[in-house]
């Protein structure tokens, strides 16, 4: 049974649709899995063990008479606590949440429920998706499955964690300003934001609505493109989804990588880089070289108040959406969330707007000088060694803003821009925690980085690492 | 600067909000710092830049 909970989802999908494995005992192992690592790393926030054991019966029945609801039939998932069932609360990681039962399902849930997924857990994440460590002072703090001394990253945080520990087959997380690439990198699993409007934020808790992404966090690249392929496409539910037709990711998947450019910025992602992790991330273009690829060096604008912009936007849009409570409960926050949601009460509407309209200069910048040199831009996740929980229990103090944004410094140019960025497992640091870098594209190019990042797992074996005691 | 922190505690008050005294400090540091950048990014924008241009850029630029 530990060689199941080892398979990733698309090998255990193969599996379940050849009859090789019910969906019942695949669940059964993947709740007794669950239960060993919420005990040692807090990631789950409610299970529903009935419910899916129901479910994987059903989903028995159906394959037993050849039928096959879809590309993740009897696949268990778990999923970040913010995405909504009708008349079910979500936690949103908050005191709040519980109390409120979610007025519809979300789109992506009944997309993965259309293609067979089975929902069997919802996931710990930071107080309204607005943290980037998985600190959770109402949920208590998420640990890392590689050492629970350290953090997960977040605000995806159970999903980072609990794949990691082989908990969990796929995850939803969202990324405003990193919350899917920080959990990827800090818990060793693949994590792809998408390019914003490409999949649907309907019955999705929102946090910034211009910059809000739902993306897949799962073992690997493969499985990312096949979460993709299932939650990607217009959506009449919310207005700022795309009409650009999805392509077939898993199709492009196997497809050459010889003679892509992937150009390495000379500035702003290396600037003070720790060479813990700029080992990894620089070793790792090596393989990119064997496998026919081009490094070019690209110079990038200047990308630093394009990370004020975005943190403007999202301070403002926050504390718009939180305004009521924050005015009639503020007592029910945490520290932390509640001193940045103030913070977004005070931006001056002239500075959110200005904040926006430069978005399509930046964007028109980022295609000019850099998309149109490379086909996807290579670079760490973050620039310093993976830090304890401890380090960075900083609450709401004089640190906050100091720890916060060196979090997420080389995670909100994409968010800003809109565009695509895929992490990916590249290694190990000497504290062993793991290691990814980053691949950005041009909007709408998730298939072209999946398909780098596919090509990269094929040829090592750093997804494949379990962490020690993991079944 | 005395000024500034009493400017943005009024905002907030004015929205209902009570900042702390202890945080009212660092609230006017760091919004006097993205003002500052953002000035002076914005200071080339086209006297017609709408935040919606953006869209329109980002589907162009999956071509």
């Amino acid at each position: 049974m530990s060689d199941l909970l080892a398979a990733s989802a698309a090998e255990l999908a193969r599996l379940l649709r050849a009859r090789k494995v019910s969906a019942r005992e695949v669940m059964q192992a993947t709740l007794a899995a669950a239960a060993r690592a919420h005990e040692r790393l807090n990631c789950f926030v409610r299970t529903d063990a009935d419910e899916a054991l129901a479910a994987a019966d059903r989903a028995d029945r159906c394959l037993a008479r050849g039928a096959v609801a879809g590309p993740l039939h009897g696949v268990p998932m778990a999923h970040k606590d913010m995405f909504y069932r009708e008349g079910v609360p979500s936690s949103l990681g908050s005191k709040i949440g519980p109390e409120r039962p979610a007025p519809s399902t979300a789109t992506v849930l009944k997309r993965l429920d259309a293609a067979g997924a089975i929902q069997f857990g919802v996931l710990h994440m930071n107080e309204f998706a607005y943290g980037p460590t998985g600190h959770n002072d109402h949920l208590g703090h998420c640990r890392n499955a590689w050492n629970p001394a350290y953090i997960t990253g977040g605000s995806s945080s159970g999903s980072g964690t609990s794949l990691a520990a082989r908990a969990n087959f796929a995850a939803l997380g969202s990324d405003t300003g990193g919350s899917i690439r920080l959990p990827a990198h800090f818990c060793g699993v693949a994590g792809l934001k998408p390019t914003w409007g490409r999949v649907s934020r309907a019955g999705a808790m929102p946090l910034s609505f211009s910059l809000d992404t739902v993306g897949p966090l799962a073992r690997t690249v493969e499985d990312c493109a096949l979460m993709l392929q299932v939650i990607a496409g217009q959506d009449p539910l919310d207005a700022t989804s795309s009409p650009l037709p999805v392509p077939d990711y898993l199709l492009g998947l196997e497809r050459q990588v010889r003679g892509l450019r992937l150009g390495v910025p000379s500035r702003y992602f290396y600037d003070a880089v720790d060479p813990v992790i700029e080992k990894p991330v620089r070793e790792s273009l090596a393989v990119f070289t064997a496998l026919g690829c081009q490094i070019v060096e690209v110079e990038l604008p200047d990308i630093e108040p394009w990370n004020h912009a975005a943190s403007t936007i999202i301070m403002a849009e926050a504390a718009a959406l939180h305004a009521n409570w924050l005015r009639e409960r503020p007592q029910d926050y945490s520290e932390q969330v509640r001193a940045r949601l103030e913070l977004g009460a005070c931006v001056t509407a002239v500075q959110y707007i200005n904040a926006l309209r430069l978005r399509d200069r930046a964007l028109r910048m980022w295609l000019d000088a850099v998309m149109s040199k490379v086909d996807a831009v290579h670079a760490p996740v973050v620039s310093f060694p993976t830090p304890t929980i401890a380090e960075t229990d900083v609450g709401g103090g004089a640190r906050m803003s100091e720890v916060l944004a060196r979090m997420t410094r080389l995670m909100r140019p994409a968010n800003f821009l809109g565009v695509p960025s895929l992490a990916v497992p590249c290694g190990f640091q000497p504290n062993g925690l793991p290691c990814a870098f980053q691949l950005i594209g041009r909007p709408f190019g998730e298939a072209l980085l999946l398909r780098l990042g596919h090509a990269y797992q094929r040829e090592t074996g750093w997804h494949r690492r379990l962490p020690a005691g993991t079944p | 600067m005395d000024e500034m922190v009493d400017a943005y505690c009024r905002i907030a008050q004015l929205q209902g909000v009570a900042v702390s005294a202890a945080r009212i400090g660092s609230v006017a540091d760091t919004l006097a710092r993205l003002l500052g950048a953002e000035q002076a990014a914005t200071r080339g924008l086209d006297f017609e830049t709408e935040p919606s241009a953006f869209v329109a850029t980002l589907a162009r630029g999956a071509q």
